[in-house]
């Protein structure tokens, strides 16, 4: 479905993608785990088109799209912040991507009110952003990104300023949602639980590449990845305190 | 400070404030005058008669300034949000503000005395368009240094989030820039039509005369010394900004 061929980009004398080749197939969701200033932003960037790459080609179902306008694209992208437009309800929020595609108003209300069901905002339809928790703003976020429809989701630390019990309960309303609409997506995250939480496959980026992994096992095996030290961690303190148990 | 202190700072300065234009109100209607009366002889609402009169055109002419100056207004604030905008995304911002600095370097007279021969050239001397344009020669700069601290990294992420939601340039302008920035845009259309409407330096050298608006007649007639029509000129002179001002006082003194 998405097909990233020999991506490059450098700010200056700074490589940050390196002949970056990649694929996302239909209905996947891609988790992307790197350190800070890895270049995962950029490539998302570039993938929604507010970035230009120095060179390389991406194919969305076969067709080239690095010419075309972020608009036509047809990639939502989701910063870590909502976003949400301050002068707009949560009603008129969610039907942005709707209005500016000039759709006939009664299926607009349809369509808006329906995903407003669905993501349990119903009863908040005309409060004002500011008005809307954390996890909601987040809600209604991710309501206007989908309800268009996108070919290819494009998330940045979605969840990263949510409370550890938000952030769980967005990653499973996000999961039963993407599975829902079949929606394909690249999570881009930091947190390695989050990034195996929610991705089919998971990829690292490191030196302006991409190393996917074909399964979790070979993610877990490979110590750059970080999780055998983080499992190895949790693994040590349950052994000490099982045997400070013992002792006792 | 005590109570009493303030009232009287309180009273000075609205005195300040106040006295000239009352000064000038009582000028438009005395008859005569004389030093060292307080107050005026006689007075006559003749000189306010005469102002609606054809041939002292002072209300004519307040009608023209009033266009050159929402015409100037609206073409400044409209060309700087956009061009403000990209520079904000521009490498060389920094470059492009700096020139844009630049009219101010020069008094407005000096300035006019530098562009006359270009107005001579392209024919635009001593005509409505020409003193419009040479308006907005200082209107727009001044307009793009006011909006050049606000294009934020945040309004600029949430146009393009509303881009890749699918809106063409045209629809974030109409359903988020300007609806966000009403604030500023209020403050950019009232200062640069301040600026075109007070401006005389420009109007009387690239206008020759022959665009008699307000400025330039309060001028003329205190070189006729008259001031009695240049006491009324003035007080239309002052009016519609402080209507403008009561207008937008409440985007206006939120942004101050």
């Amino acid at each position: 479905m998405l097909e990233v061929e020999k991506l490059k980009k450098s700010y200056g004398r700074e490589t940050v993608l390196r002949d970056l080749s990649f694929s996302v197939r239909e209905g996947d969701i891609l988790s992307i785990l790197g350190r800070s200033g890895s270049g995962k932003t950029t490539l998302l960037k570039i993938l929604a088109g507010l970035k230009e790459p120095d060179d390389g080609e991406v194919l969305l179902r076969g067709r080239p799209v690095l010419h075309l306008p972020p608009q036509k694209r047809g990639m939502v992208y989701l910063y870590q912040e909502t976003l949400l437009f301050p002068h707009l309800n949560v009603f008129e929020n969610m039907a942005f991507g709707l209005r500016v595609r000039k759709l006939p108003e009664k299926e607009i209300r349809q369509r808006t009110e329906q995903l407003l069901d669905e993501l349990g905002m119903a009863g908040h339809s005309g409060k004002m952003p500011e008005q809307l928790s954390g996890g909601q703003q987040q809600r209604v976020a991710f309501g206007r990104a989908l309800i268009i429809n996108p070919t290819l989701l494009l998330l940045d630390e979605p969840f990263g300023k949510l409370d550890s019990r938000t952030r769980e309960e967005m990653q499973e309303l996000f999961l039963r949602i993407c599975r829902e609409y079949r929606i394909s997506v690249l999570f881009v995250t930091h947190d390695l639980k989050e990034a195996l939480c929610m991705g089919d496959r998971i990829a690292r980026m490191e030196q302006g590449q991409l190393k996917i992994y074909a399964q979790r096992s070979d993610f877990i095996r490979d110590t750059a990845s970080g999780a055998k030290k983080e499992m190895d961690f949790w693994t040590g303190i349950r052994e000490e305190s099982k045997k400070k148990n013992k002792d006792q | 400070m005590k109570p009493a202190i303030g009232k009287i700072l309180w009273v000075l300065l609205a005195t300040l404030f106040v006295l000239p234009a009352a000064y000038l109100l009582l000028l438009s209607f005395s008859s005569s005058w004389h030093f060292p009366m307080l107050f005026p002889d006689a007075l006559t609402s003749k000189w306010w008669a005469w102002s609606f009169a054809s041939r002292y055109a002072v209300i004519g002419g307040m009608g023209l300034s009033l266009a050159i100056a929402a015409g100037v207004s609206l073409i400044s604030t409209l060309a700087a949000f956009l061009s403000s905008r990209w520079m904000a995304l521009s490498r060389h911002r920094n470059g492009l503000l700096l020139l844009a600095y630049f009219p101010f370097v020069l008094s407005p007279v000096v300035l006019a005395a530098a562009i006359y021969i270009f107005f001579v050239r392209l024919g635009w001397n001593g005509s409505v368009a020409g003193v419009i344009f040479a308006h907005f020669l200082i209107a727009y700069p001044y307009a793009v240094i006011l909006f050049s601290g606000y294009w934020n990294e945040r309004l600029l992420t949430m146009d393009a989030l509303a881009a890749t939601l699918g809106a063409g340039s045209f629809q974030r302008y109409r359903r988020v820039l300007f609806p966000l920035s009403r604030g500023v845009l209020a403050l950019a259309l009232f200062q640069t039509f301040l600026i075109s409407w007070f401006e005389y330096g420009l109007s009387s050298y690239i206008g020759m005369g022959r665009v008699p608006v307000l400025t330039v007649q309060v001028y003329r007639y205190i070189s006729e010394a008259n001031p009695h029509m240049a006491a009324v000129a003035s007080l239309l002179l002052v009016f519609p900004p402080l209507l403008m001002l009561w207008v937008n006082k409440r985007f206006l003194i939120r942004l101050i």
